[in-house]
């Protein structure tokens, strides 16, 4: 009797343990799987960002392609299209001066010019939408004034603006900034209703500080994040290609507020 | 020393008499709110709930309330089942039928050949019951490597918990046939232990569960 409760205290000691050593196992198992998991994870991640960096090259690149070319495009229709219309022009008045002329000529001849004074209208309209002058000549500033004057005279639409000359390095960074604020104020208007804009644009040593307020209908910005439409991917490429940071506060019914910086 | 002791097993005691049921109260309230596997597994927690207050009413009258063993290891290896069924990809549910449809048949003869093992611990019941559901939970973290890692909480304790509480039932019977010892004491103290361990990671998910569904409804 004595050897068996000896024996049966043996066994239970090797009993706790084995329950002991079983319970030491199966946390080590989770473990494994929970870092090879996590392990896994990271390398997925660092995949994904590697593509989506790899996209958002090829979209800067193409906003980039898409500038020159339509850089190209504005100057080919000033310098080919334009200029030879006004040659055109020119021609047809010398002809008109002529006293000589029967009424069925002159009545052609003033059509050929309405024509060509409408295509040059067309011409040089369509080349300031492709690349403003005013920016490749007087800079941002002025290229933000005209455009803001444009729209407050349509009586839609009330800008009100702060803008100071930015002292950057490169013309072209001026181009994504104009773009950026023709892109909000486009959707300010289509998506977002608003009938007025606040819009301040300040220097700063090596950048510049973008705020821009609008009291329209206002969205869900984690919305826009995950699914951001072509205007707003636009804008982020641009923002990017500035080395700038974008922040965005809105809420619906409550208008929006786009912040760009860079410092 | 000695009084510690006690508070700390009345302590572990109440707390694996209470945690199912306030389990239970809480996976049963949002039932409706949630998926399958949430679902199957509210189920699973009235189940225990239940085994466990016809055990404590029969053990209150004095009538021997061990038989209840056998339906706590059917209900659990039934209701882990379809818990398991709705976390598991669609092609790995013919492992889950497979094993059910054996444990079943092994169980039928077995009682049919021996109808006494009902009035014991049935060592064979608890490995065939226990057994399925350690592999199910291993299938499923395998799975969660490289997809969706839902129910990671009660999935872990599963696995803990199942895997050295059979190795206890296993030998239930003699632990409780023998003479009673510190040692047995502290094995039945080990595994009360390790089933709060179980319920509290069980209460982590719910938590984690609500959290995460709150997050989703506030975006």
């Amino acid at each position: 009797m004595e050897t068996h409760t000896v024996s049966q205290a043996e066994i239970i000691e090797a009993l706790v343990y084995g329950i002991i050593f079983l319970v030491l196992v199966t946390i080590g198992v989770i473990l494994v799987f929970h870092y090879s998991r996590k392990k896994i994870i990271e390398k997925e991640i660092e995949q994904v960002n590697i593509k989506l960096l790899h996209q958002q090259k090829l979209l800067e690149t193409t906003i980039n392609v898409q500038e020159a070319e339509r850089k190209r495009i504005a100057q080919d229709l000033h310098d080919a299209i334009s200029s030879k219309l006004n040659v055109v022009s020119l021609t047809t008045y010398g002809l008109l001066d002529d006293h000589d002329l029967n009424e069925h000529h002159k009545t052609g001849l003033h059509h050929i010019l309405d024509i060509t004074t409408n295509t040059l209208e067309s011409s040089r309209k369509i080349a300031h939408d492709l690349l403003p002058p005013v920016l490749d000549k007087f800079g941002l500033k002025a290229a933000l004034d005209e455009l803001f004057d444009n729209y407050n005279q349509s009586h839609k639409i009330y800008i009100k603006n702060h803008i100071e000359a930015l002292k950057l390095n490169d013309s072209s960074e001026e181009l994504h900034i104009f773009r950026i604020v023709q892109e909000l104020i486009n959707n300010a208007i289509r998506h977002g209703q608003a009938a007025q804009i606040s819009i301040a644009l300040n220097t700063r040593v090596d950048g510049f500080y973008l705020d821009f307020k609008d009291n329209g209908k206002g969205f869900d910005p984690t919305i826009i994040d995950t699914n951001p439409g072509l205007g707003l991917q636009n804008i982020k490429s641009r923002v990017n290609i500035l080395n700038g940071q974008l922040h965005i506060e809105s809420t619906p019914h409550t208008g929006s507020r786009f912040i760009i910086s860079r410092n | 020393m000695e009084l510690l002791a006690t508070i700390i097993d009345v302590f572990f005691e109440y707390s694996s008499a209470i945690f199912p049921i306030i389990n239970a109260m809480l996976f049963t309230y949002y039932y409706k709110k949630h998926d399958r596997a949430f679902q199957y597994f509210s189920w699973y927690l009235i189940y225990i709930c239940i085994i466990q207050l016809a055990g404590f009413i029969l053990a209150k009258f004095t009538i021997r309330n061990l038989f209840l063993s056998h339906f706590y290891f059917w209900g659990q290896l039934l209701f882990l089942g379809l818990f398991y069924k709705s976390l598991l990809k669609q092609q790995q549910h013919k492992w889950i039928y497979t094993s059910v449809i054996i444990v079943v048949i092994a169980l039928v003869l077995q009682y049919a050949f021996s109808p006494y093992a009902f009035n014991r611990f049935n060592t064979l019941e608890v490995f065939l019951c226990c057994f399925p559901i350690v592999i199910f939970t291993l299938i499923h973290l395998t799975n969660t490597l490289i997809g969706p890692s839902k129910y990671m909480y009660i999935n872990a304790g599963i696995l803990m918990y199942l895997t050295s509480s059979s190795l206890i039932f296993i030998l239930g019977d003699y632990l409780s046939s023998g003479t009673k010892s510190r040692m047995t004491d502290t094995i039945w103290f080990i595994n009360k232990v390790l089933y709060v361990i179980y319920l509290v990671l069980i209460f982590i998910e719910w938590k984690h569960i609500r959290s995460r569904k709150q997050k989703l409804l506030k975006h």
